[in-house]
């Protein structure tokens, strides 16, 4: 076959180069598919190398930081490279140990106060500049303040629940012999402890069931079930590539893309449903506010889930702290008040011996409501100046250590 | 239904497959079924007002054509009506709550104390009402210049419809698409690789470039007046890229899409921001609406051949009646009339250039070196950023806040953090990069690769695009229009 030149036509201004619409067309010589199909996979190679590249000198592609764990459920992929653009911005890499710090020994040098502070990604803080989030910033406070050196360690992980931190202190946490333990609570919290009706990653959490004597029987039954089934398959066949390849996380993209212009798509096919007769009424689903008022029916779950976890840093000699933080639904700057869970989370702490800390009372008080958009990001999560607020609120709660 | 949706990424190669499986005689209406679709998608009750000023000019062009031998008067006032219906539509539906808010503020300054203040209108802009109304208006007028009108319906519904071109242009002329219409196209697979790599230019200089460029324009303008000069430039030289990728990435799309199909539609952009003057860029920039604005406007008004002060008259109404057509609202106008006024002024210019003056003769010398060249593209690319920060501002105050910002050297910090998280100038970079190799490519055809990896190449450009666009779908500027 020859090369085939279009000629462009009825064009009444000349075209630019760029706008030169010429393609050739066909293979040629001997062995044309053989020559082809090397030229296609050298060009894939190619621009496999090129868009690697690229998309890692602009920080693209670099969201995916989840894997499947066994045990808990996911765990942030260590030493990732992240660049956060969804909401706010930021640009960090998680430590040889897969927290949002940086790389910190486990032994404790003479005369630091450490704190470890738990909780999802409110605590997580992937969209600010590390050295903005309240963890850093508290620590900086509490060192002038207590004039001594205060190490603040942030073990925070997107989505998770407190029987995940739980689990993250007995894996992680305890190796480095915190002083002090801040649990970070928001609104919903006690929600978490059930599992998901979602195959995303995660949402995919092991549970805790309280027995009729206090003690605690872990369940990973959807874990198990998660990893067995395609979702989690897939998962862990895509592990490498989910490390490692900045491609694979646009592709990822695409998905999410696709299954939004699926709902967009039947969203614009109603625009014709005058043809097809009336709609159907949509399905009932339960809201949030209904679902709050049934929640002391399993705080009993997060009760002594809590107890348990409190008793066990108190026995390593740390102290519990038990911290309200306040939470905004995306795309809204009401706060989620949730005042039956933080009653409920102010007795379990008193019942367990913990501090409790409520940011979200204090919010309420210091901060006028319409000032809450420049405290927190579209999607919810805290702005800088809410990580500030938040530090300075701890620093001027928390008691200072009896030396 | 935009072109940079995952649903037209659907929809196209739908249709595409459709048209070349049908014979010929049903490919038109397809097109006209899919355009409908494409456009009923937004909001399915201006389909009905399309359709019903489709119908009316339809018949006013039968009309024209029928009576214009015999009785050429009654043909000329059921030309004007034609227009004047067209015109009307349009700024019912685009200058009623401009005109109302513009009525409004003069009588708030009023000194009657209890100056009445009129309801706003809230009338929501039929999308591509801008375009096709032009369409309709050059359709009528080159009938009644003799042009033979569109028997068919159908054709003439698509040429109004016609998805790839009917939300934002190019505002096509009848006679080149008709005649394309008409004749039966067989399968071309050149052409529809070219239309593919058309529409992946678009999509790359739209999702990677503009619409990262956008957001950061955003927060120039809504800063302007604290940002320092370094980073005030920044944000006029970013909506500067942004509009051109934004504009001719659609156009490209829309170009490509027609293509795939076998359709060719005119080009908008010639490489606008390398134009040595402002009429050149008149001549890169928008070519199908200036082309527009000169044959249906600017000549009818007198054109150049009339003394020069109509002429520079012509040249100001022409331009701010331009601009008016961008949008409804005040700094549109004065965008317009800053590009007529600069018209003007390059005329003059141009004028004296070419006179036998010992200063002429030396500035013609100094035009033709390089330096000179480059001088005359520089200013003229320094007029044109000017006049996008007042197309570009919500206000004439905004406006001036920038501009004045641009005078301060003083530093600012309100982008640093947007440069990186949006980073449309790094996917300039790639796409410049990109540009000059397929160049290179086609400089040396036997570099180019054959057509499986070239394949590949589209997808990664693809992913390159995707992986750069900001999160969500952002309509097209000038949608708005």
């Amino acid at each position: 076959m020859s090369i085939a030149t279009v000629k462009k036509s009825a064009n009444p201004a000349p075209a630019s180069s760029s706008e030169r619409d010429i393609v050739p067309i066909g293979f040629k010589g001997k062995y044309p598919v053989i020559k082809a199909f090397a030229q296609a996979i050298a060009c894939a190679v190619l621009a496999i190398a090129c868009l690697e590249g690229i998309f890692a000198l602009a920080g693209i592609g670099e969201t995916e930081h989840l894997r499947p764990d066994l045990r808990l459920g996911f765990k942030p992929i260590a030493g990732k490279h992240i660049t956060q653009r969804k909401e706010g911005f930021a640009s960090l890499a998680f430590n040889s140990q897969g927290m949002q710090n940086d790389e910190i020994p486990f032994a404790k040098p003479a005369g630091v106060f450490r704190i470890a502070i738990f909780g999802d990604s409110y605590v997580e803080s992937l969209q600010v500049p590390r050295s903005k989030n309240y963890c850093a910033q508290l620590g900086e406070m509490l060192s002038a303040k207590w004039h001594r050196p205060v190490q603040v360690i942030n073990f925070g992980v997107s989505n998770y629940s407190v029987a995940q931190d739980y689990l993250r202190y007995l894996e992680l946490g305890k190796r480095y012999a915190p002083d002090m333990v801040i649990l970070a609570f928001r609104s919903g919290e006690s929600e978490k402890l059930l599992p998901a009706p979602s195959n995303a990653l995660a949402f995919v959490r092991p549970v805790f069931f309280v027995r009729p004597d206090g003690g605690l029987t872990y369940d990973n039954t959807v874990v198990r079930d998660y990893l067995k089934s395609r979702d989690g398959k897939w998962m862990a066949a895509t592990d490498w590539l989910r490390e490692h390849s900045r491609i694979w996380s646009v592709i990822g993209r695409l998905q999410l893309n696709w299954l939004n212009a699926k709902a967009g798509i039947d969203k614009s096919l109603q625009n014709f449903a005058w043809f097809a007769g009336a709609p159907k009424a949509a399905g009932y689903v339960a809201n949030l506010a209904e679902r709050q008022r049934y929640l002391d029916c399993h705080w009993p779950m997060m009760d002594g889930l809590l107890r348990h976890f409190s008793s066990i840093v108190q026995a390593h000699g740390a102290k519990m702290v038990l911290m309200r933080t306040p939470m905004v639904h995306p795309g809204k700057y009401d706060l989620d008040i949730n005042s039956l869970e933080t009653r409920l989370l102010e007795q379990t702490a008193r019942a367990a011996q913990c501090d409790f800390v409520d940011v979200n009372a204090a919010l309420m008080r210091d901060v006028p409501a319409d000032t809450y958009p420049q405290y927190f990001c579209d999607g919810g999560h805290f702005d800088v100046p809410l990580h500030h607020f938040v530090a300075e609120r701890l620093a001027n709660d928390l008691l200072p250590p009896e030396i | 239904m935009l072109f940079n949706s995952v649903s037209y990424l659907l929809f196209l190669p739908i249709v595409v497959l459709a048209f070349w499986r049908l014979p010929h005689r049903f490919r038109a209406p397809l097109l006209l079924v899919a355009s409908a679709y494409f456009y009923m998608s937004w909001f399915p009750l201006y389909g009905l007002m399309l359709g019903g000023l489709t119908l009316l000019n339809y018949g006013l062009g039968m009309a024209i054509a029928a009576i214009k031998p015999a009785r050429p008067l009654l043909a000329k006032r059921v030309l004007i009506t034609g227009i004047v219906l067209n015109l009307f539509t349009l700024a019912y539906f685009k200058y009623t709550d401009f005109l109302i808010e513009s009525i409004n503020k003069i009588l708030a300054i009023s000194p009657l104390e209890t100056a009445a203040q009129l309801p706003m209108a809230h009338i929501l802009l039929p999308l591509g009402i801008s375009f096709f109304v032009f369409e309709f208006i050059h359709y009528l007028t080159d009938i009644y210049k003799g042009s033979r009108p569109i028997k068919d319906i159908v054709h003439f519904s698509l040429f109004a419809a016609f998805f790839p071109s009917q939300i934002a242009g190019p505002i096509k002329r009848y006679q080149d698409f008709v005649k394309q219409l008409e004749i039966p196209r067989r399968f071309d697979a050149a052409r529809l690789e070219a239309g593919l790599a058309l529409i992946m230019q678009g999509l790359f200089k739209k999702i990677a470039i503009a619409d990262n460029l956008s957001s950061l324009v955003s927060i120039g303008f809504a800063n302007a007046a604290s940002l320092g000069a370094a980073e005030a430039w920044g944000t006029a030289i970013a909506f500067t890229v942004q509009i051109y990728c934004d504009f001719s990435g659609y156009t490209d799309m829309g170009r490509g899409s027609a293509l795939m199909m076998g359709f060719d539609l005119p080009p908008n952009f010639n490489w606008p921001y390398i134009a040595s003057d402002l009429s050149d860029f008149w001549k890169r920039w928008h070519i199908s609406l200036s082309s527009w604005l000169r044959d249906y406007l600017y000549i009818p008004m007198g054109g150049s051949r009339c003394s020069d002060s109509r002429k520079q008259f012509n040249l100001v109404t022409t331009m701010v009646l331009g601009g008016l057509w961008h949008g409804a609202a005040w700094h549109f106008v004065i965008w317009g009339a800053f590009h007529g006024l600069g018209l003007v002024v390059s005329h003059m210019y141009a004028r004296f250039v070419k006179g036998e003056g010992a200063v002429s003769v030396a500035l013609q010398k100094w035009h033709a070196t390089k330096y000179g060249a480059a001088t005359s593209v520089g200013l003229t690319l320094l007029f044109v950023v000017v006049g996008w920060v007042f197309f570009r501002a919500s206000t004439m105050g905004e406006a001036g806040a920038l501009l004045q910002s641009a005078i301060t050297p003083v530093p600012s910090h309100y982008l640093e953090d947007a440069y990186l998280k949006y980073p449309g100038f790094a996917a300039l970079g790639v796409y410049c990069v990109g540009f000059c190799l397929l160049r290179l490519w086609e400089r040396m055809p036997r570099l180019r690769p054959l057509l499986p990896a070239r394949l590949v190449g589209y997808v990664a450009v693809f992913l390159a695009a995707v992986g750069f666009s900001p999160l969500g779908e952002a309509p097209f500027i000038y949608f708005q229009f």
